[in-house]
């Protein structure tokens, strides 16, 4: 696994997150499901920072939603995992849960 | 055909330093447009701001058009024609062979990446023209969807100046980076809502505060990693070439 195709903590928490919400993956829903997971704060900036890093690695597509009055007049941006960026998922998280052997009790092995 | 090939650069140069230029114009834009928005937000300057920014994004407009009108041109040169007409297989003409097959590529492929760049730049001096010609185009074109993009964002966070968000939003708009502003903005008022629904005014309001220093904290911050590995590695240069 190369550099690009490498990922960080945060790059795989966005990865989980974008892939579970499906069809309603942007912005504000994503933040909001790594917030309720790791319960820690994230910063709008910093998450689509991250989600442009993926797209420029082939692992997100975005396309652009309709404007809504409850973001202000302003679309939204949807985005969906692409099989290389489900394939890059499944190695790094593969990676971790080989090494997380014998760390973690074998039920929240990932 | 040394002078076409000899003007073909210098174009190509010409376009670079227009893109580099309008680079510069964008960054003045940014460090002078920002300090008039963030100190007197209701004050005459502001609307001076609004016409300089739409002045910038006309001159951006118009050196983009030029581009595409040069890039256009280049693809239009019908090199086999010329060496039919001239019948020598010069330098210049092998070039212009070279030039021609990378312009029947370019069309076939479309938009720039990376790839193809590199393929430019191994087919020698004319791909690497095209390839500084293209980059430099694709960059103007960048600059401008991003700036056109800031300036629709500043005009409507203007717009609404009696939103309870008014002055989160002139904030994250000053340190967001100009290719998510408007996604950025969005989301902030989305989520501003629900929490106004869910929790009422008074913890929406709390939250709007928590959330702009986390924004402004994680851009400084940002800033500041990128400066410290930029002076870890003039430091490492500046070592290396002491020794």
């Amino acid at each position: 696994m190369g550099y690009r195709d490498s990922l960080g903590e945060f790059e795989q928490l966005t990865l989980l997150a974008v892939w579970r919400l499906g069809r309603d993956a942007y912005g504000t829903t994503i933040r909001e499901e790594i917030e309720q997971a790791t319960s820690r704060p994230i910063a709008i900036g910093a998450l689509y920072t991250t989600l442009d890093r993926l797209q420029e690695k082939g692992f997100v597509d975005s396309e652009l939603g309709e404007a809504t009055p409850e973001r202000g007049g302003r679309a939204k941006r949807f985005f969906s995992v692409t099989p290389s960026g489900g394939q890059a998922l499944r190695k790094s998280l593969k990676a971790i849960r080989n090494l997380a052997i014998g760390f973690l009790p074998t039920e929240e092995a990932l | 055909m040394r002078l076409s090939l000899k003007s073909l650069l210098v174009n190509s140069v010409i376009s670079f330093c227009k893109a580099t230029n309008l680079k510069s114009r964008i960054v003045y834009r940014a460090m002078f447009g920002y300090l008039d928005v963030a100190c007197p937000v209701n004050s005459a300057l502001t609307q001076d701001v609004g016409h300089r920014v739409v002045g910038y994004l006309t001159a951006a407009k118009s050196l983009l058009a030029t581009m595409e009108s040069l890039q256009l041109r280049w693809k239009a040169i019908d090199v086999q024609s010329f060496i039919k007409q001239h019948g020598r297989a010069s330098t210049a003409t092998i070039l212009c062979v070279e030039l021609g097959s990378m312009v029947r590529f370019a069309c076939s492929t479309g938009t720039l990446t990376c790839k193809t760049g590199f393929v430019y730049v191994e087919q020698g001096l004319a791909g690497a023209i095209m390839t500084v010609n293209e980059l430099a185009l694709s960059l103007a074109k960048h600059e401008v969807r991003a700036t056109e993009s800031r300036t629709n964002s500043l005009r409507d966070i203007l717009d609404k100046q009696n939103s309870p968000v008014f002055v989160a939003e002139m904030i994250l708009w000053l340190f967001t980076r100009a290719c998510h502003t408007e996604e950025v903005l969005g989301d902030f008022r989305e989520a501003f809502e629900k929490h106004q629904t869910k929790y009422g005014t008074v913890s929406a309001n709390k939250w709007c505060r928590e959330q702009t220093v986390r924004e402004v904290w994680n851009r400084l911050s940002s800033a500041a990693r990128v400066t410290a590995w930029l002076s870890g590695a003039m430091h490492a240069v500046t070592k290396h070439f002491r020794r």
